[in-house]
């Protein structure tokens, strides 16, 4: 049975200095903010640990399955951006979705972004 | 994002290739680097061990650093053009230290907007991400 959980809206930005370390690091043009960019705003430990409660266990890895990018128009280096993010949960076969809008606090979302992680399994006692 | 102009849309062609950029090879270093830049802290990329545990021989290669060589062989490919669309499922690990080569083909071009069928393949010349790229016109 899936199970959704909002896990709340996030102020995010990509500084230059962050923007050009990536792109530097992913064979991207040192302009802008690269195209994959955002989903470092993914990588938050209080996310991790959402997705430790809703599976009920930490005794996991993490194997990203797929990702999507939906840009409806490119984001500026050093602006804030309000992220939208919802936690999704699948048993069979069990994963875990972040879903989220990225944008100006009060306007439309210029990027859509989901990832799905299929849960691994570790043996007892060798949680990541 | 602007649609593709009529120009370019009369230039490409269903079955024009984006030809085959190597990328890589990606070492423990690197991957380190990119978790650092990434916020990717998942230890089976950067722990030979966890990564045994895991089934594999090696660490894997973060799926990120590989998808997100997409966007500069694409735009390597046609500066003209603006990704807006990447969609990317990761069908194989790629172990540190080996590379890709990244490649594709145009699918569709309707609606102001050009379609790729957008692949890396591993050393052995498995598939090992496979993706849709939407592309419109550079702003």
């Amino acid at each position: 049975m899936p199970a959704e959980r909002p896990l709340g809206t996030f102020t995010v930005r990509a500084t230059a200095a962050a923007a050009a370390a990536f792109a530097r690091e992913t064979g991207n043009l040192p302009q802008g903010v690269p195209f994959t960019f955002p989903v470092r705003w993914l990588a938050r430990p209080d996310f991790l640990d959402a997705a430790v409660e809703m599976i009920g266990d930490a005794n996991w890895v993490p194997i990203h399955e797929s990702q999507s990018f939906d840009y409806r128009a490119p984001l500026a280096v050093d602006e804030d951006y309000a992220m939208t993010v919802t936690m999704k949960r699948e048993t069979e076969p069990s994963r875990i979705f972040l879903l989220a809008d990225i944008g100006p606090a009060d306007g439309v979302p210029l990027l859509t972004m989901e990832m799905m992680l299929r849960i691994v399994p570790l043996p007892a006692g060798q949680a990541a | 994002m602007a649609p593709v102009a009529e120009s370019v849309q009369t230039a490409l062609r269903v079955g024009d290739k984006l030809p085959p950029q190597k990328f890589g090879p990606f070492d423990l270093p690197h991957l380190a680097r990119y978790a650092e830049v990434s916020g990717d802290r998942n230890p089976i990329h950067l722990d030979a061990d966890l990564a045994r545990q895991a089934g594999l021989a090696a660490p894997p290669v973060q799926g990120m650093l590989l998808m997100s060589t997409f966007a500069p062989a694409l735009a390597a490919w046609r500066p003209d053009l603006a990704l807006q669309r990447l969609s990317a499922k990761f069908l194989r690990p790629v172990l540190a230290g080996d590379s890709i080569n990244v490649s594709g083909r145009v699918v569709d071009v309707a609606g102001g907007r050009v379609t790729l069928r957008v692949m890396a393949h591993n050393e052995q010349r498995e598939i090992v991400v496979l993706a849709e790229a939407v592309l419109g016109e550079a702003g």
